[in-house]
């Protein structure tokens, strides 16, 4: 796998014990939280740790996060402009 | 002031025979080798998929025989029995930490590696806000936690109560148990998983049992305790009694002095067919409250002497390391 898209979904299902999802069945465009996977509070906190073990990302601000977790594209954006790792 | 009667309503389990099923009573799976994982039931037809997919398998088996048990009641106390805990997540957290340090730790691990997370997660599911208590005393936890509502419910506090006893066995502990040498020795039974739910209600109606009494101690040994128990309860006679024998010579010889003192009574053995775990006790309870439910014994049960039927009344004995605990049992009948 060496689209950064498709790894991220991956992290994404594994973090989140998504098992009854597959990377074809996440959107791009789709929303992560309320409508679309339906993720919640708890599952935030999951991505962001995420983010700081696989990327060197650290999210202090949860206004922040709010926005960078609004789709897969959106984060995939913020994680290739911002990674150290 | 006379004390409230206490009996067992309803009882489910999840362990390594069929979950959710009584079905071990007429043919057991036979278990192999020195470890045999719990039978986990289609969790799906209980549990949210979303909802449960933060639960390890010890949270799910726990809500799905707390559902099973109070099918849509409620409870005046939730009462938790286990010995490790939720070991699962307890073992992740610990490890991220090991070798990640602790900024990675994950959440959901972190906030379910309590050994309260069991009870909490059930008082939750079923809108039960009440008494909620936990004990984690090893292999007689499940007899602290029954303990607990069934002298609650004698002296009329509460009326009904959820007592469940959850144990899972990570890898880990397999691997630390194998060092210690306290498993796997010549005879053994191997160790399992259990997840065992009951309800306890002061009406009779429906009920599989009887709890007449339980006692519970510590360091101490069955010789020091049974005649005072016996007297106590006025047992003239048992009809037989049902012990934690797990056939590893070293931990069966707590048992010796029962058999000393009760020698015309028939024994019973059920980790053959559960297997060893610290909640094993509580699927000796589970198993005692069938027979009298049935009035009868299988005779896979059956160790030592011949049970007169119908089963009337049974003594359940455990013993974890230096403690030890009795329990007496009726039929409605």
């Amino acid at each position: 796998m060496d689209n950064l898209q498709d790894i991220l979904k991956q992290q994404i299902i594994d973090a989140l014990n998504l098992e009854e999802i597959e990377i074809g069945d996440i959107d791009n465009d789709a929303p992560l939280f309320g409508e679309g996977l339906g993720l919640d509070s708890i599952d935030a906190l999951e991505l962001i740790v995420l983010l700081e073990r696989n990327y060197g990302i650290k999210i202090k601000d949860p206004a922040l996060g709010k926005e960078i977790f609004k789709s897969v594209n959106v984060l995939y954006d913020y994680v290739s402009k911002n990674r150290t790792k | 002031m006379e004390s409230k009667k206490v009996y067992i309503k309803a009882i489910a389990q999840i362990s390594a025979q069929q979950p959710l099923s009584d079905d071990w009573f007429a043919k057991p799976i036979e278990l192999q080798g020195d470890f045999v994982p719990a039978c986990n039931p289609q969790f799906r037809n209980f549990l949210n998929p979303l909802a449960a997919r933060r639960m390890t398998p010890i949270l799910k088996r726990a809500l799905v025989t707390a559902k099973v048990v109070l099918n849509g009641a409620t409870v005046d106390a939730i009462v938790t029995g286990t010995g490790l805990g939720c070991a699962t997540s307890s073992e992740k957290i610990i490890n991220a930490m090991l070798e990640e340090g602790e900024a990675f730790s994950q959440p959901t691990h972190f906030m379910q590696s309590t050994h309260n997370t069991i009870g909490s997660l059930v008082a939750i599911d079923s809108k039960c806000h009440a008494y909620n208590s936990t004990y984690s005393q090893d292999g007689i936890s499940a007899e602290c936690a029954l303990l607990d509502a069934f002298a609650q419910m004698r002296l009329g506090k509460i009326s009904n109560a959820l007592v469940g006893s959850h144990d899972e066995l990570p890898e880990s502990w397999l691997k630390m148990m194998k060092r210690g040498k306290i498993v796997d020795n010549p005879g053994q039974v191997p160790e399992s998983e259990a997840s065992v739910s009951m309800l306890l209600d002061s009406d009779k109606t429906g009920s599989k049992c009887e709890i007449k009494d339980i006692l519970v101690a510590y360091n101490t040994s069955f010789d020091a305790l049974l005649n005072s128990f016996i007297s106590r309860n006025e047992i003239s006679h048992l009809d037989a009694l049902i012990t934690g024998v797990n056939g590893w010579e070293k931990h069966d010889n707590a048992y010796n002095a029962l058999f000393s003192a009760l020698p015309e009574v028939p024994q019973l053995h059920y980790k053959h067919i559960f297997g060893e775990s610290c909640s094993a006790s509580a699927l000796g309870i589970y198993a005692s409250a069938l027979c009298l439910k049935h009035g009868e014994v299988p005779v896979t049960l059956q160790h030592e002497g011949k049970t007169s039927l119908p089963v009337k009344n049974l003594l359940v004995a455990n013993s974890s390391g230096s403690n030890k605990s009795l329990i007496f049992l009726k039929s409605c009948d």
